[in-house]
């Protein structure tokens, strides 16, 4: 009888840890949208230089190539692209949340970096939203630049008040940034460990104000409201750029 | 004690087991029609995204043509007087050409009926401001709508209930076997099932950059468009912005914008809050979902409220009277300023998405006549 208790025991562990193999946890990435350090609000003017304000309308991005670093260096896989998203950030507590991708099982343990792509890879840049079912991140028909034959990596709108009389009519900025050019990607160092059945979070933000830095001051979006033909990717490089240099944890 | 628990228990398992007493089997009044559907596979274009078919909503033949029948027929409506293809003719590529559609009693809405093709791939939800999360779901509203049908589902499902032809319809459809088993919940699936089918996508446009057609010939006008509409990189024509709202290959898009058209003082006053009366939200009044400009020769008047007769007038708008608003699109936030022979390019352009398969089909077409 005693036996036969014991093997069902271990029968019984057996089964239980085959569910739960190496003990797998949760990672989420929350990203936080910032201006000038406070949570950006959609819709919610804000100084940009000394002359100008502005709001913004949208602000999103394609994530890819999300990596995982363990502490031994081994990488771990989270996602090839994913797309996150600010536009319906119109109150504070919406913007104070964030922005959130989780990643359910993944090796429990201690980890020291995350790897992270702006942008869409060049590989899937071949691509183009019709390749993909509703519900994809890569299906959005609004983010697929025909003529370009590339995504649109970030999208940032906005609208500009220029004589301070309170309306902002006085000017827009649409900063569409893609092709294979403007792709950047960063490893932020971030020690961590993720428990067994554990939930790890990882605070990110990227500060959109900065995005705009140009010299001493800010890009004069009045003379360049737009990054809008491949043929001149400067200022769209430019926002690339600062939007990387600034991306990270939070 | 314990044994008589025991007992008790097994005489109650023993007893609740018994079959019941055999009753005279019911049969339904439609079993001895076969059932035997015929799935239904939609030959989607090289280049088009694949669409979304609710598991429990298959494609078949005879559901297919069950749902043409409804769609062609006034039963569905108060009076027997309007059905939807009175709204939705085939003719003006499932509009009718009205800038507010007529129901029965001559009663009015306030929108344009919207053209019914590839509206599988609409996954923003259907209607202007997108209040209907999918084709089956629509399918109600118009039944019970005071200015459209203005009927109630009772009479509706008693009346297909007892229609000389429709319940072996819905019995080879769906596998019914009484006729009380049909339901507004079938009607809706088959008439979704036929709208599936409303494809287009045979047009010029298709035959040479879909299909790479080496026969097909864009003329220089058309090509111009062309360019302006896809803001082509090292064009020196202006970029119209159109394709960020109306990309290629659908030329519509699952989003809810403001494109300028209406003069307003602030984000309340707009005559018909569009997106905004669905979201609550003030920023979303006056959005609406950018439908398709395929077969716009069939489809006018334009816009929700049907306020353009022609595409001259459209693009007058788009070019040099968009209407500021905070919430204006940004992509229309700069002037566009198209000169004369540009419009008329545009225009050239887009009349080559027209693709007249879709109104001359046989296989969509009245099956009364
Ligand atoms: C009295 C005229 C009328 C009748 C009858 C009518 N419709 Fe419509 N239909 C409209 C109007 C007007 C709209 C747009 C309404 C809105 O956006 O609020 C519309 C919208 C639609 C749409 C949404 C298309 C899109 O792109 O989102 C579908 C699908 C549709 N109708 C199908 C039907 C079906 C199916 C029936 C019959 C059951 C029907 N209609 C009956 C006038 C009508
Ligand atoms: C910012 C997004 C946006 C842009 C850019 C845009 N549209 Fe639209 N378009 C819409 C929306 C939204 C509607 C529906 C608006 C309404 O009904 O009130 C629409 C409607 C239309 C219609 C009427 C279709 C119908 O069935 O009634 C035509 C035609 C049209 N657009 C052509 C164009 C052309 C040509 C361009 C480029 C010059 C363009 N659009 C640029 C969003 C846009």
């Amino acid at each position: 009888m005693k036996k036969k208790s014991f093997f069902f025991a271990l029968f019984a562990l057996a089964a239980l840890s085959s569910c739960n193999k190496e003990g797998k946890g949760t990672v989420v990435l929350n990203f936080k949208a910032l201006y000038d350090g406070s949570p950006l609000v959609m819709m919610e003017p804000y100084a940009y230089n000394d002359t100008l304000d502005v709001f913004f309308s949208g602000f999103n991005f394609y994530v890819s190539n999300i990596r995982l670093i363990k502490e031994d260096g081994e990488p771990v896989e989270l996602t090839d692209i994913d797309f996150v998203d600010f536009d319906d950030m119109d109150n504070l507590s919406l913007a104070q949340q964030g922005f959130t991708l989780s990643f359910p099982d993944l090796p429990s343990g201690k980890y020291k970096a995350v790897q992270i792509g702006i942008g869409v890879p060049m590989m899937l840049n071949e691509t183009r939203a019709s390749d993909y079912p509703s519900g994809h991140p890569l299906a959005k028909d609004s983010h697929y630049w025909d003529a370009w034959e590339s995504y649109i990596f970030s999208m940032t709108s906005g609208k500009i008040d220029a004589n301070g009389d309170g309306v902002f009519d006085d000017g827009a900025v649409l900063y569409h940034c893609g092709s294979d050019e403007v792709y950047r990607s960063k490893e932020l160092t971030y020690a961590f460990t993720l428990d067994k059945k554990g939930t790890a979070v990882i605070p990110l933000k990227v500060d959109l104000h900065h995005c705009f830095k140009e010299g001493d001051g800010y890009i004069d979006v009045i003379a360049h409201p737009a990054t809008h033909t491949i043929d001149n990717l400067t200022w769209a490089m430019k926002f690339m750029d600062n939007m990387i240099q600034d991306f990270g944890i939070d | 004690m314990k044994s008589k628990l025991l007992f008790f228990s097994l005489f109650l398992l023993v007893f609740s087991c018994r079959p019941p007493e055999p009753q005279p089997p019911v049969k339904g009044d439609l079993e001895d029609i076969p059932y035997a559907p015929t799935a239904y596979h939609l030959q989607l274009p090289e280049g088009f995204p694949p669409m979304d078919i609710p598991a429990d909503n298959p494609l078949t033949e005879e559901g297919i043509d069950l749902g043409r029948h409804l769609f062609y027929d006034p039963i569905l409506s108060l009076d027997s007087t309007v059905s939807c293809s009175t709204c939705h003719l085939q003719e003006g590529a499932f509009t009718d050409n009205k800038a507010v559609s007529d129901g029965v009693m001559g009663l009015q809405g306030t929108r344009s009926a919207m053209a019914i093709m590839n509206l599988g791939f609409v996954t923003a939800g259907l209607f202007w401001d997108g209040r209907s999360p999918s084709l089956e779901d629509q399918a109600l509203q118009p039944v019970t709508n005071p200015v459209e049908m203005r009927n109630d589902w009772a009479t509706v499902e008693q009346r297909l209930r007892r229609h000389s032809d429709y319940p072996a319809m819905f019995r080879k459809a769906f596998g019914i076997s009484d006729s009380g088993e049909i339901s507004k919940e079938l009607v809706v699936k088959a008439i979704a099932q036929f709208e599936r089918t409303l494809l287009t996508f045979n047009s010029k446009f298709d035959k040479k950059f879909l299909y790479n057609d080496p026969t097909v010939e864009f003329t220089d006008s058309e090509y111009r468009g062309f360019e302006m509409f896809f803001d082509f990189p090292g064009s020196a024509l202006p970029d119209a912005q159109c394709f960020h709202c109306h990309n290629a290959p659908l030329f519509g898009n699952n989003d809810f914008f403001n494109n300028g058209i209406e003069e307003v003082a602030t984000l309340d006053d707009f005559p018909d809050l569009g997106r905004g009366e669905i979201t609550g939200k003030t920023f979303d009044n006056g959005k609406f979902r950018a439908p398709t400009l395929r077969n716009l020769v069939f489809t006018a008047p334009y816009m929700h409220d049907g306020r353009f007769e022609t595409l001259e007038e459209v693009i007058d708008q788009y070019s040099d009277h968009v209407h500021f608003a905070d919430n204006l699109d940004e992509n229309l936030s700069f002037p566009i300023n198209l000169s004369e022979s540009q419009k008329q390019d545009l225009i050239n352009f887009l009349y080559t998405l027209t693709d007249s398969s879709l109104v001359l089909d046989e296989r969509f077409s009245n099956p009364f006549e």
